[in-house]
């Protein structure tokens, strides 16, 4: 007879639903995927990645736990989509990106997307190395704290500070490259 | 005098203890370059943070909560309820106790025979227990169900090593695990909890009549 009880208990808590977890969630992992990879397709695709592990462990959904485990998924799986992707163009990356940055060519879609303040940030952010892009999303628009981020990426805290700073250092020096290049395309269209 | 670099960047973010804030402050307070590269640092920040968020395409919505169907329509059954598939460990009990044979012959005796008599239903509790416990632990351990169809089986193993040779860091468990291996029990399961004092005191309260 005293048996029922606990069992009734053990039952008791059911995960959310499939729709539930996909209308709370999906915004937010699609808006991390978007500033990390740059654009809709792959942040579709990664979108996608991490809601299929979300579904696998959706019987371990605690709410609360659930956001920054999201955050770590989407982190991880983009650092190993951008890894394994290109892994001869990344190398030294860090250490010569803004050299490389001279060189980059806006594509036509990219010059398009170019007279929106928002691309241009986004195309800046395209420019760093994956590692350092991952650091600057989620301290400036994630609103991680860099505990949060080395906990998020399994790095140390020096770490963060280091990719925050360099990150943000190329940023800025791309960014005012844009700004110069549009300067001249603007020069040449108005002659 | 030598100028401030990842400081500010951590300085602007909030992140400086107490006494890094102040040296950073009073260099500051006599460096117009570095308060120029403040200013710049903060700039860039709210332009971040200013971003309008990218909103996903409806049909990728659709696409998204249609993945269930996508995914299942294979023998692993999705997790329906903690522990609701088959335990994987049911065919070895921890206990290394014998199964029933199908004639029902008895065991061949050996030293834990003995105590039959004794054990009786405590033999069955602690099957129960040490099944159960096989069903949770590999229902952790097995976030890549082994019988997994090709399709949607990520190289998850690959993944962590692969991260962990790259990052240099231990490798990451299965994401399947973090929520519940690497954090404290949240504040969810205080409703539990709080259910069964109700429950209990709904049955004082039935009783109190009788005492009178």
């Amino acid at each position: 007879m005293a048996d029922p009880a606990p069992a009734a208990d053990f039952g008791h808590w059911e995960p959310p639903s499939w729709e539930e977890v996909v209308r709370t969630h999906s915004a937010r992992v699609y808006r991390l995927a978007y500033r990390l990879t740059g654009n809709q397709h792959d942040a579709e695709d990664l979108t996608q990645e991490v809601f299929i592990r979300v579904f696998r462990s959706l019987a371990n959904y605690t709410p609360g736990t659930f956001e920054g485990w999201l955050h770590r998924i989407t982190t991880n799986l983009f650092l190993d989509m951008a890894r394994r992707r290109s892994r001869i163009r990344f190398e030294g990356l860090a250490e010569t990106a803004n050299d490389r940055l001279e060189g980059r060519e806006p594509s036509p879609a990219q010059a398009y997307d170019d007279r929106h303040f928002d691309a241009d940030v986004q195309a800046a952010l395209d420019a760093l190395s994956p590692e350092f892009r991952a650091a600057v999303v989620l301290c400036d628009i994630e609103g991680l704290s860099y505990e949060e981020i080395a906990a998020t990426l399994g790095v140390k805290l020096g770490t963060v500070r280091s990719r925050i700073h360099r990150g943000r250092a190329q940023l800025r020096a791309a960014l005012q490259h844009r700004r110069q290049a549009a300067e001249r395309v603007g020069e040449v269209t108005e002659a | 005098m030598s100028h401030l670099e990842e400081q500010l960047s951590a300085f602007i973010d909030g992140e400086l203890g107490h006494s890094e804030r102040e040296r950073v402050l009073s260099h500051l307070a006599r460096c117009e370059p570095c308060r120029f590269e403040a200013a710049m640092l903060r700039q860039l920040k709210q332009r971040l943070c200013t971003l309008r968020p990218p909103e996903p395409a409806s049909e990728f919505l659709t696409r998204l909560l249609a993945l269930p169907e996508a995914t299942t329509g294979d023998p692993p059954a999705p997790p329906s309820g903690f522990g609701a598939s088959p335990p994987l460990g049911a065919g070895q009990p921890l206990g290394g106790l014998p199964l029933p044979r199908p004639e029902r012959r008895p065991a061949p005796a050996r030293g834990l025979f003995r105590f039959r008599g004794e054990w009786g239903r405590a033999r069955y509790a602690v099957a129960g227990v040490s099944m159960l416990a096989a069903a949770l632990g590999t229902a952790f351990l097995a976030g890549g169900d082994p019988a997994e169809p090709p399709v949607v089986t990520p190289a998850l193993t690959d993944y962590a090593i692969e991260h962990a040779a790259v990052s240099g860091q231990s490798p990451l468990g299965d994401p399947a695990t973090v929520p519940v291996v690497t954090r404290p029990l949240s504040p969810h399961d205080a409703p539990t909890v709080q259910v069964v004092q109700t429950v209990n005191r709904g049955v004082m309260r039935s009783d109190t009549p009788e005492h009178r």
